[in-house]
This record gives structure tokens, sequence and C-alpha cells, in this order.
């Protein structure tokens, strides 16, 4: 089963006077178990790449169906929503909230999605 | 879990939160303080306009207000047994009362309001009895050959009355507020007696070789003044039948309340000597005064009164002192008006503090949208922080100036000496006993959250609109 689809993905930012193509026609297939790392030189377009199928940014042009679901037609509530029952990230700069414990750290997000006090506690002794 | 984030994330820089509770505990303390001040001396002057000087319901011809005229009497059997009747009415006075003149050997003369009065009547209905200054007689319990007057401290210095003298026990009084080597200077001028006082502020300052403060020359002239009891004073009027009446009065007792403009004007008598000087029958008079238990059985006794004797001014004490009927309700706007500019204020700094905040915070907002906070969870952290460091600082304001409050309620703020002048002039006691009610402090908790949520929009609106992807790629 294929976990991510991507069918010839475009990005391009309009920010500034020069438009920046940063992704050009990407079609790529993972399948469920499989393990990816993707290569490539500084510039050449990963972090765009992992933010769009990672539901953080929108393609300009394309698909992307990350289990099933098309992400590139959520609206921005909906993919908030997707990422917090689908994705997991590991930033660069590895992230935590500050003010809260570790275990308090894990906890956090398996409390927005609503899991029990219990069944969080139990979770919480595997990390 | 918000709540925690949010509540940890205030104190994440200790100093720049602390800096906004001191402010906003600074302000409210302010705020309340201030409120709290403004109803004590409105209560006050309420308490004491009611019972030393309208009572809550007058009745009177219904021409006498127009001017005062002797001949605006009315009967009052009547109406005192069906006041009596009604609930909640606690005492009724039945006064006589003329326009009148004033003279002693060492004055010109003064315009008076001379009451005509029962003392028991009146020791049931107004305080003014227990108003009898210290060493200044009694509240007609002496005996004379003429007949008895109670007139006003201000009064007897206006009618020379008065003398200024420092005696041994002059000194034991100021021993208690004034330096050692001022009192031992003034002991140059041990029982000395001035007629006036500004002949006994002159020696004074003479011989202390120094210009007194406001506060030391009350304090010496309230030790120095004498009364002269028993003096004469002549009361003068035109009777019923426009002929000129004429008679001297001894000085039974001295009063002084706290509104000087009634001082000035108001001596009392007994109506039955008043009636038979003016020539008013025993059965008529010119006003009554109703005291009652409380606003609510006032207003009843007000509403049957005025039902059933049509043909006389009922009134109650609002419509006999619309200023504080006015000062009443206008106080009640006037500490949240005050309240609210402090916080809009304060909220100004909040905005600030937050917006900081949030700058500082951008990565971890964005982390936070990434691994899936909604908007909604994200406004609400950020209203929460905002929230919870104005409630910190608003509830140490309350709860200090409720001490604050409690403590000076009990003892009083005492401004006799330094504007006790001024603020009897216009009706207000010096000794101000600072007051706040339950409901004022509920009400401004509420605009403390109100503040803190409204503040906490703008910076919290400007982390929503944060695009995950790039504030987790951002510096900070």
């Amino acid at each position: 089963m294929k976990i991510i689809d991507v069918k010839n993905v475009h990005k391009i930012y309009n920010e500034s006077e020069v438009k920046v193509h940063a992704v050009r026609g990407i079609d790529l297939e993972i399948e469920e178990g499989e393990f990816a790392a993707i290569v490539g030189p500084s510039g050449s377009g990963k972090t765009t790449f992992l933010n769009m199928i990672g539901g953080l940014d929108n393609p300009t042009e394309g698909e992307i169906i990350v289990n099933n679901t098309n992400i590139g037609a959520l609206n921005s509530s909906k993919l908030i929503d997707f990422r917090l029952y689908n994705i997991g990230f590991v930033f660069q700069a590895y992230n935590l909230i500050p003010v809260l414990t570790a275990k308090e750290n894990v906890e956090f997000i398996m409390q927005m999605q609503g899991i029990s006090k219990a069944e969080r506690e139990k979770d919480q002794l595997n990390y | 879990m918000i709540f925690n984030i949010s509540w940890k994330n205030v104190w994440r820089n200790k100093t720049r939160s602390l800096v906004v509770v001191i402010a906003v505990t600074l302000g409210l303390i302010g705020g309340v303080f201030s409120g709290a001040i403004m109803v004590g001396m409105v209560k006050q002057r309420v308490y004491t306009a009611i019972n030393n000087e309208v009572s809550h319901i007058q009745i009177h011809h219904p021409d006498y207000f127009a001017n005062k005229e002797i001949q605006y009497t009315f009967p009052f059997h009547e109406i005192v047994d069906f006041a009596e009747q009604q609930d909640g009415v606690r005492s009724i006075a039945v006064r006589s009362k003329v326009m009148a003149m004033a003279n002693t050997s060492g004055n010109a003369g003064t315009g008076i309001m001379v009451y005509g009065i029962n003392p028991e009547q009146e020791k049931a209905t107004t305080k003014i009895y227990n108003l009898i200054l210290e060493d200044a007689g009694t509240y007609f319990d002496s005996e004379s050959k003429l007949p008895s007057v109670v007139i006003s401290q201000k009064l007897a210095k206006k009618l020379n009355v008065v003398n200024f003298k420092l005696t041994d026990k002059s000194f034991e009084i100021l021993e208690k507020h004034e330096k050692p080597e001022f009192i031992e200077k003034a002991r140059k001028l041990k029982d000395v007696l001035f007629r006036r006082e500004k002949d006994f502020i002159h020696a004074l300052e003479d011989s202390l070789q120094v210009k007194l403060s406001q506060k030391q020359l009350y304090n010496f002239t309230n030790a120095a003044l004498e009364y002269k009891l028993r003096s004469k004073i002549v009361i003068s009027f035109v009777g019923t039948h426009g002929d000129l009446v004429q008679s001297a009065f001894r000085i039974s007792g001295i009063y002084k309340t706290t509104n000087s403009m009634f001082d000035e004007m108001n001596v009392f008598i007994k109506k039955s000597e008043l009636d038979a000087l003016a020539g008013i029958e025993a059965n008529q008079s010119h006003e009554i005064a109703i005291l009652c238990n409380d606003f609510k059985s006032s207003a009843n006794a007000y509403k049957e009164l005025k039902a059933k004797f049509p043909g006389l001014s009922v009134q109650e004490w609002s419509d006999l002192q619309p200023d504080l009927k006015m000062t009443t309700e206008y106080m009640n706007v006037y500490f949240y008006i005050l309240t609210i500019f402090i916080l809009l204020a304060l909220g100004f700094g909040i905005v600030n503090t937050m917006l900081m905040a949030i700058l500082e915070r951008i990565k971890e907002l964005g982390m936070l949208m990434a691994v899936g906070m909604n908007k909604v969870r994200v406004f609400k952290m950020i209203m929460l922080e905002s929230v919870f460091l104005t409630i910190t600082g608003g509830i140490t304001g309350i709860i200090i100036s409720t001490f604050l409050v409690l403590i000076l309620g009990n003892t009083g703020i005492d401004l006799r000496a330094l504007y006790g002048d001024g603020l009897e002039a216009v009706g207000y006691s010096a000794l101000i006993y600072p007051e706040i009610s339950l409901k004022y402090l509920i009400g401004t908790t509420i605009l403390v959250i109100l503040t803190g949520i409204v503040a906490a929009i703008y910076p919290a609106r400007k982390a929503v609109k944060l695009n995950p992807a790039e504030a987790v790629r951002t510096d900070n």
C-alpha cells in the first residue's frame, strides 16, 4: 500500500519580485514500511518538499496524497488536524516546549489528540 | 495543559512579567483606594445629612420654601398620628422655624435660622445632642432664668462668644501633637486671654518666632479655645403679626457637625418658647422631620404621606438635598470610570509585553502549530497568558487595597488639620473612613479579566497568523 504518493509537484515562491522555482515536477511513491532518505545539496528544495508532504506548505501545482488523503486540497484547519493525527516531525534543531518537562512534552501531543490521562501515563513510560 | 503552559510562559521572563504585575497592582491600588475614599466621603455625607440635617422625610406648608416666611405653618397633630402608624418610621420631630438675626455684645449681628424644637423628639430624630463639644455645655439640660439656645462652634466664633487661652489642660493636649520646644516657648502665653483668634495667633507666632503651619495653627487654636457659656445672645425676628420680636437667650451648649454651612446658620431653642415669642399657635408647625429605619421604609412612608396629605409639601431627603442624590448616584459611575481609565492605560502596556513575548517565541509557536496545535488553542494560550498576567497584578492590587481600606476604614484618614475648613465648608467630614463594597471588588475583578482579554486580542491574532513552515525556520 502506498503511504505517500506525489504527482508532478511544483513549488514556486512569489514572495519577492523574482519568482523562485524551488521544486520542479516531483513524482514519488513510498510504500508503507519503506525507509527513504532524501539527499541533495543545500538549496535543492529538500525542506520545501518535506514541508509539503508534512502538510506545512501547499504545492503550487500537483497532488500530494498521504495516507489516502489529498493534503493539497485541505484547508488550513483541516491540515492542522491532519498533522496532529498523522505526521511526526523531527526538526533540524530539535524543538521542545521549554517550559514543560520531558514527560509533559511527550504527553502534550497526546493530550491534544484527546487521549485519556490513564492511557497517556501508560504510553509515556514507553518513551 | 494549555493552562499549565500559559502559566509557565508568563514566568519565562520573570522581570518583564513582574514589571507588568507591579504596574497593574499599583494601578489598582490607586483606583480602588481613591474610589474607596470617595465612596466613604459620600456615605458619611449622606449619613450626616440624614442624621443631623434633613432626616428621611420632611413636611412643610407648600409655600414655605418660596420665602421661608413665618406665616406658612400647618397643624401637625393629624400628620404626626398618621406618620407614627407607618412601618419603619423611627421618630418624628415637629419644629417651628424662623429666619432671624443674632447679636451679642461683641458682634454686629448675623443672619440665622432659629429652630424651635422639642428636645426629646429631636434627640430621637437628629444627632446634634451627640455633637455637643467637650466643655461646651449641654443640650438644653442646664437651668437658667433666660431661655436656652444651642449654637454651633462656627457661630460661636462668629458671634465672639469664645476666648483663646492656653491653660494647663491645653498644654496637656498639645504635648501629644507638638514639638516640646514649641510648647516651652508657648508657655509664655499661659493663662493670657485673647478675645479674637487672630490676636492669639499673632501673639503665638511672636513668642515662637516662626510662621506656624496650618496644622500647627489648628492644634494650638483648638487647644486654646474656650467657650463663654452662659453668654447672652439676642435674637430678633419679625413675628406672625409683622411686629419685631427681640429676646435674649443664654447659650446652653455648643455643637459642631461636619457641615460648616449648616453650623453657621442653625441655632436651636425650645419650640414652646419660639411659638410664644413669634405668636405661633401651639398646634402649628413649620416643619415635620421624619427619621425612618432605612431607605426602603422611608420610600414607603413617603408614598403614604404624599397620598394622604396632597395639600402639603412632602419631600424625601433626595428632594431636599438633590446635590447629594446626584453625588451618590455619580459615585457608582465615578468608581468604574476611574478604574476603566487606569486599566485602559495598563492595557496598552500589556499589549506591548504580550507582543514582545510572541516575537521572541515565533519558532516555538511555529513548532507547536506544526505538530498540530490548532489556531483556537494558540489563541487560547496567548489569551490565558495575558489574563494570568493581568489577574496576578489585579488580585494582588485588590487584596492590598482591601487591606488598606479595612485598616484605614477603622482608624480613619484625618485631614481635619489640613483640609478641615475646606471640606466642612461643603458639608464633608475631614475625618474620612474609606469604604469599599463587595460589588465594587467583584466589578473590578471582572474589569481586570476583561482588560487581560482585550489586551491579548492583537498579539494573539498575530500569533495565529504565523505560517508554521516559515516560523520554524526563524532564528529566535
